[in-house]
């Protein structure tokens, strides 16, 4: 007898993280105890994107969307709208600045705005079951691609459609499998390159979790279309679900004689094995990638010769992100046509953004290449949380660039990015407001590239770390006026010296945060002052006399109890053994709000004691 | 097909990259992690260069050249950019001494100021002047380096014998960690940690000693900075000379280059234009040749014994003392024992001597002890190590190839990573190494059942029976009988121990047959410097071969009365013989009973010509003025048979004896033509015909089968035991 109702509980790391498994038990439990268990089925799916509002639980056939659902909220769910039959409004999500909560996903603008083609079964499938892929139309486009179409054909097809590859570069697909396909060495291999590994970005991730089969029938498609029988899938190690719900896909794919020897019968071979990472982020390079692969160490090698040419154990092989292999089914299932209608000119399809930082929305968003920027911020998003005002948009992770506000009408695709000094890169876009120092989001940034840098060549190696270095000494307040030049020097070296993309890209932050925000980096260095009172060595908080109640919560809080004062009388912080943790300011009542953040003169004039200007 | 390069043609063939032809063109484009020997690696990007139509700067050392490119090396942009990597470098290097307007003047006043633990410029590091980045700043020119230093911290490691390790002067170009990969197929070294926090090191950052290194020195010749370094040469200053020579510690071949200093060895170095071993070496031929030829047990004076006791004489009245008392024995009581270690010209004469002086029926070298002749073969086939290096099986059979062949080890190594099968078999202690595909461990005996068991299982024939003779388990004689018969080119690569098999003489008839069956080439490794040259030799009289073991038996039984030892020999008791003189560079048991002592010069202080194992003809120069009052073999000889009455032995130089033994020998008769043409001058090898059982050969053959010898211990150098006599050696083999 059919179920009268799907309770689909989403179960991607990000709701697992924040206790999705648990409510699904409580969910579960509950529903036994109500003696609903044979009407009403509760199931786990990949990750629904909408990561801020977890855990989310959305019901069918309504389309009713839950969200922080917590196990103490279940009997009272299960009693309202289960049998009662009432929607439950206070678990439900009300857009920011609003009060009325909507009710259904699809209204949700969140939602609304995306077009799913990757991401087309998330949240409604269990990813563990590969019969719920199949009756949304899986494997349907690999059985086409096997039964009724040349290599040639599918070659066609994705070239036509015009793929470009989601893993930053954004080369055509078609033509690197072309590429491949026309080198006379076997056996040829397909690598999915699954070593995710900028900082914010999820999206594999959660195609990996949520949809695995998609990147297997991509695969075998690809397999046919280039002549591999051999193929891995290179996932990082920091991504254990996403290992583990790929190999069930695989053995379960497997069981069904989708994957393996005579795929369906028509005598085509092919068959994945599961790498796990390297545990680095250079090892996502795809030379490197095809070195950890050869138990070798992770170290890029010089291109040219091109994988497709000269790849795994020297053969030619085609190495695709994960995103870009999950594009291909509906690709050959809906036609070149169906999907070139998307997107731009030059940039056709989807793009699966990651939206973080100072969003109020935080999530995976897919949306048409060509959107503007500021309807993903504005429109998607959701805004800026705390009316603050937008800064700037940071696209490409390490590689990338950061997007000013007089630049937010710009539409997304490769071309557009990279003209504006940023680049697609994986698709992660972190947010930011006028809080945020952009001098220090450039020391992040090579922070990180320095760390992840393999060491081999020179430019990067050293470069990144002298960069890194300089921009340390900026935000300390120890700059000086060659340091810009010099900067721009190093980046230039790095740039054009470098062996692999992450050293080649690593001083785009750099460039584009100097592009945009050179005032910015001349406060710090001239001014000694941080404009976005971020730079700890630059800002001085201070508690206002005249606003100050004396309610003793600042003094409490501080960590390193360096705040001064009694009950009803002026607290007072001391400057030396103040750590800028800005505790004092998060505790200090909305309607008092006694402390302030300087910088400048005034930061300087408060760090040595002097007194200051009464404020007028 | 030619490319323009800096607006000037350039002719190329094949596919070499675009720094191998600007190299050829006189082009300079500077390079650090580039190394011939080495697959490119583009980490250094000094070499970037311009290629027109091409997106940004390429590395010219792994592009390859095409017809028709244009390429820029020396923009005003590209050196910008090469100024601004190698600051970077510098960044992480001492560079006090690089960038100093002193240096001129400091390099003349203070030469040798090297003697502290912390390299903190040039004039402390050990490689100041042979030094490759030196040359490179040289070239780019840098004044000034923009950049903090970034040096990395450390102690300087000397725990290992031979080489020290400081990571403060490492560019982290990665040229030691390839070469000890990609060529020794030691994997000793290796990148630790990632990023800026990179170094070289081993695993678990053990002693090099602890890591299986065999201390080659190839990581040490191709570092270019002082941070692998030959710490015997640390607190030395530059040489004033070079001699190119070869080394006659096993037999290799390897050209080596003597670094000189007022007639003194200071070095020896792989000579990178050596035929045989193209800049490779091994631990002896790089770091003990000076050990070996100023070793303290050189004998160095004639001597005499007068009154019980020996005593320094001149030449005139030891070669008189020694012609007299050699003339009161008739024909055939004196025996002659030579050396395969000895070179063509002092064996020669030798034979000579004994044959037409002595009119001696015997003349001993351990040669009948040697592989080939247990083989029952009249001698090994000439070949080409590099040969080995094409080859899809390669089978060994009880020897340890670092140790004993290393040449032949890398080309092995080489055939491995192109994906050859490597089987090795023997005692399992004498496994080789990591790139074997399949082990066979043998117990001692069991070589022909091995043999005969393999081929069993080729044929089909032979039931269960057969197979378990084999003493190994059926599924590996399986696999390697599958490999031996699909595969090809395969070679048997054989340790003279393998073809003991006391009681039995089958393993050299097994062998045959399997070689035969499988179309394999049988290639027997022998040790010293000239066995092949030894073998050609003595055929070329008509002494009746024996052994040295049949020869110690002789003495003992009384058949022979005097000896003349010119090669090792087993430890005679007190008056065993009536005469003993002794011709040799080192004082041995034999010394103490000895009656006249004729001090040898070693192959470093003579010229001579030496056949290695391939059969390949090279004469090595003299390095240094003999030692003492050694003389070579050869000049002693031919003095003593002319106080004898010999005619015929007035030579003056090796040139004389070489164009006598050309006349006498019909495989030197090429020797004239030395240099030789371009891929080296062999033995001369009439049609190659299957040898048949004559009666001397089976006499042979039965004489090797009887008697086993022990395992010749190849760090022996003319009776030195090398491994027994230097501390580092000792450490290095584990005695």
């Amino acid at each position: 007898m059919p179920y009268r109702s799907h309770l689909l509980v989403c179960a991607g790391t990000g709701c697992v993280s924040c206790g999705a498994f648990p409510l699904k038990e409580a969910l579960e439990k509950e529903i036994a105890r109500r003696g609903l268990g044979s009407e009403i089925l509760v199931v786990t799916t990949g990750c629904n994107g909408f990561c801020e509002r977890g855990p989310i639980v959305m019901v069918h056939p309504e389309g009713i969307f839950y969200q922080r659902l917590k196990v103490e909220d279940v009997p009272f769910l299960v009693e309202e709208h289960l049998i009662k039959g009432r929607p439950v409004q206070k678990f439900m999500y009300v857009p920011p600045e609003e009060k009325r909560p909507v009710p259904k996903m699809a209204d949700i603008e969140f939602f609304k705005h995306q077009r799913l083609i990757v991401l087309r079964n998330r949240g409604r499938i269990d990813p563990e079951r590969i019969e719920e892929y199949i009756a949304y139309d899986g494997y349907d486009g690999m059985a086409k691609a096997l039964t009724s179409m040349t290599p040639e054909e599918i070659l066609a097809e994705v070239t036509a459609a015009g793929l470009r590859g989601r893993g930053g570069a954004g080369f055509l697909t078609g033509r690197k499998w072309e590429l491949c396909r026309r080198e006379k060495a076997t056996p040829k291999y397909l690598i999915c390159n699954g070593d995710e590994g900028d900082p914010g970005a999820f999206m594999d991730r959660s195609v990996l979790e949520a949809d695995p089969h998609a990147v297997l029938e991509g695969m075998v498609i690809g397999a046919k279309a280039i002549g591999a029988e051999k193929g891995f899938a290179y996932i990082r190690d920091e991504y254990p679900l996403a290992v583990k719900r790929m190999g069930i896909a695989i053995e379960q794919a497997r069981g069904l004689g989708l994957l393996g020897s005579d795929i369906l019968g028509t005598g085509f071979n092919f068959d994945l094995e599961i790498v796990r990472g390297a545990g680095a982020f250079v090892s996502g390079e795809e030379t490197a990638l095809i070195a950890s692969i050869e138990g070798q160490r992770a170290y890029p090698r010089q291109r040219p010769p091109y994988p497709a040419q000269h790849g795994l154990w020297g053969k030619p092989t085609v190495i695709n992100n994960v995103e870009t292999w999950a594009n291909v089914p509906s690709i050959i299932r809906r036609g070149a046509a169906w999907f070139s209608g998307l997107g731009t000119e030059k940039s056709k399809g989807t793009k699966i953004f990651s939206l973080v930082g100072k969003i109020n929305n935080t999530g995976l968003v897919e949306v048409p290449m060509g959107i503007r920027l500021q309807e993903i911020v504005y429109g998607i998003g959701g805004g800026i949380p705390a009316g603050r005002d937008f800064k700037a948009v940071q696209i490409g992770g390490p590689s990338g660039g950061c997007i000013p506000k007089e630049h937010l009408d710009l539409p997304v695709d490769y071309e557009s990015l990279t003209q504006a000094g940023a680049m697609m890169g994986s698709g992660g876009m972190i947010v930011m407001d006028e809080d945020t120092c952009m001098v220090d989001i450039a020391l992040y940034f090579l922070r990180f590239t320095q760390e992840e840098s393999c060491g081999k060549c020179a430019p990067c190696r050293i470069g990144t770390r002298q960069m890194a270095e300089i921009l340390a000494r900026i935000t300390g307040g120890e700059g000086s006026d060659e340091d810009l030049e010099k900067l721009e020097r190093l980046a230039r070296a790095v740039k054009q010296g470098s062996l692999c993309g992450l050293g080649q890209t690593a001083p785009n932050p750099v460039l584009s945060t100097l592009r945009y925000f050179r005032d910015e980096y001349v406060a710090h260095i001239t001014g000694r002052s941080c404009p976005a009172l971020v730079c700890k060595n630059l800002i001085a908080y201070y508690v206002e006399p005249e606003k100050c109640v004396g309610c003793l919560l600042c003094l409490k809080n501080c960590p390193v109890n360096a705040i001064a004062g009694e009950f009803k009388k002026v607290h007072v912080i001391d400057q030396d053994a103040c750590i800028k943790c800005g505790a004092c300011l998060n505790v200090c009542p909305a309607k008092v709000r006694a402390v302030s953040k300087y910088t400048g003169e005034k930061g300087r004039a408060i760090n040595s004691g002097l007194p200051r200007q009464e404020p007028s | 097909m030619n490319l323009t390069m800096d607006g000037r043609p350039a002719a190329f063939e094949g596919r070499p990259t675009i720094l191998e032809v600007a190299r050829a063109n006189g082009i300079y484009i500077p390079s650090l992690c580039d190394h011939p020997e080495l697959e490119p690696y583009a980490a250094c990007r000094l070499c970037l260069v311009e290629v027109k139509g091409r997106r940004g700067y390429v590395p010219a050392c792994s592009t390859a050249a095409e017809e028709g490119l244009e390429v820029l090396t020396a923009t005003p942009e590209i050196q910008a950019l090469r100024r601004g990597i190698l600051e970077l470098i510098l960044a992480e290097h001492p560079n006090a001494c690089l960038i100093c307007a002193e240096k001129s003047s400091c390099d003349e006043l203070k030469s040798t100021i090297r003697k502290t633990g912390e390299v903190t410029g040039c004039v402390l590091c050990p490689v100041n002047g042979r030094c490759e980045l030196q040359r490179v700043v040289e070239a780019i020119g840098v004044e000034r380096v923009h950049f903090p230093s970034l040096r990395r911290e450390g102690e300087v490691r000397r725990d290992d014998p031979f080489i020290d390790r400081d990571n403060s002067l490492c560019i982290l170009c990665g040229r030691c960690v390839r070469v000890c990969h990609e060529v020794r197929g030691a994997s000793v070294l290796t990148f630790v940690s990632r990023g800026s926090q990179t170094v070289v090191g081993t695993a678990l950052n053990r002693r090099l000693f602890e890591s299986a290194c065999r201390f080659c020195g190839a990581c040490v010749d191709v570092c270019p900075t002082g941070s692998l370094a030959d710490r015997a040469v640390r607190y030395e200053r530059l040489p004033d000379e070079e001699k190119r020579t070869l080394c006659t510690l096993c037999s290799q071949g390897c050209g080596l280059r003597l670094e000189l200093r007022e007639g003194r060895i200071l070095n020896a170095l792989p000579d990178p234009e050596g035929a045989v071993n193209h800049g490779q070496a091994c631990v002896k031929g790089r770091f003990l040749v000076k050990d070996a030829v100023y070793h303290k047990r050189r004998l160095l004076r004639p001597m005499v014994r007068r009154d019980g006791r020996l005593q320094e004489t001149t030449w005139e009245e030891a070669l008189t003392a020694a012609a007299e008392r050699l003339a009161g024995f008739g024909a055939g009581e004196v025996a002659v024992a030579g050396s395969s270690e000895s070179s063509c010209e002092d064996l020669f004469v030798l034979h000579k001597f004994a044959a037409e002086v002595l009119k001696s029926p015997s003349a001993s070298g351990p040669w009948t002890g040697c592989a080939a002749a247990r083989l029952g073969e009249a001698s090994a086939e000439n070949f080409h190590i590099s040969d080995i290096g094409e080859a899809e099986v390669v089978a060994v059979f009880d020897v340890d190839l670092p140790v004993t062949q290393p040449i032949v080890g890398l080309a092995v190594h080489r055939a491995f990573r192109k994906g050859a099968a490597v089987v090795s078999v023997g005692p399992e202690e004498a496994q080789a190494g990591r790139w074997s595909s399949i082990k066979v461990g043998l117990p001692a005996g069991k070589a022909a059942g091995f043999l005969r068991a393999l081929a069993a299982v080729i044929r089909g024939s032979g039931g269960a029976a057969a197979v378990k003779a084999g003493g190994v388990d059926k599924e590996k004689l399986l696999e390697i009988a599958g490999l031996l018969t699909e595969r090809t080119p395969s070679f048997f690569l054989v340790g003279p121990e393998f073809l003991q098999s006391p009681g039995r003489g089958s393993t050299p008839a097994a062998m045959r047959d399997l070689a035969s069956l499988t179309g394999s080439r049988i290639i027997p490794l022998d040790g010293t410097a000239n066995v092949r040259g030894e073998d050609k030799i003595a055929r070329a009289f008509p002494a009746k071969p024996v052994t040295t073991e049949d020869l110690f038996a002789a003495v003992n039984r009384g058949d022979v009365k005097a000896l003349y030892l010119a090669g090792p020999f087993p430890k005679l008791a007190s008056g065993a013989a009536k005469l003993v003189i002794i011709q040799g560079s080192y004082t041995d048991e034999n010394a103490e009973i000895a009656d006249i002592i004729l001090p040898e010069t070693t192959s470093f202080e003579a010229e001579g010509t030496f056949v290695n194992i391939e059969g390949r003809i090279q004469i090595a120069g003299r390095a240094v003025e003999p030692l003492g009052e050694a003389k070579p073999g050869w000049l002693i000889l031919s003095g003593l048979a002319g106080k004898m009455g010999g005619a015929g032995f007035g030579y003056s130089s090796a040139g004389e004896i070489r164009k006598d033994l050309a006349g006498a020998a019909a495989a030197f008769k090429d020797l004239v033509t030395l240099p030789g043409p371009p891929e080296g001058l062999f033995l001369f090898e009439g049609p190659v015909r299957p040898e048949a059982m004559t009666g001397e050969k089976e006499a042979r053959v039965r004489a090797a089968k009887t008697r086993p010898s022990e395992r010749r211990d190849t760090d022996v150098y003319k009776g030195l035991n090398l491994a027994l006599e230097t501390k580092s050696l000792r450490l290095v083999r584990g005695r």
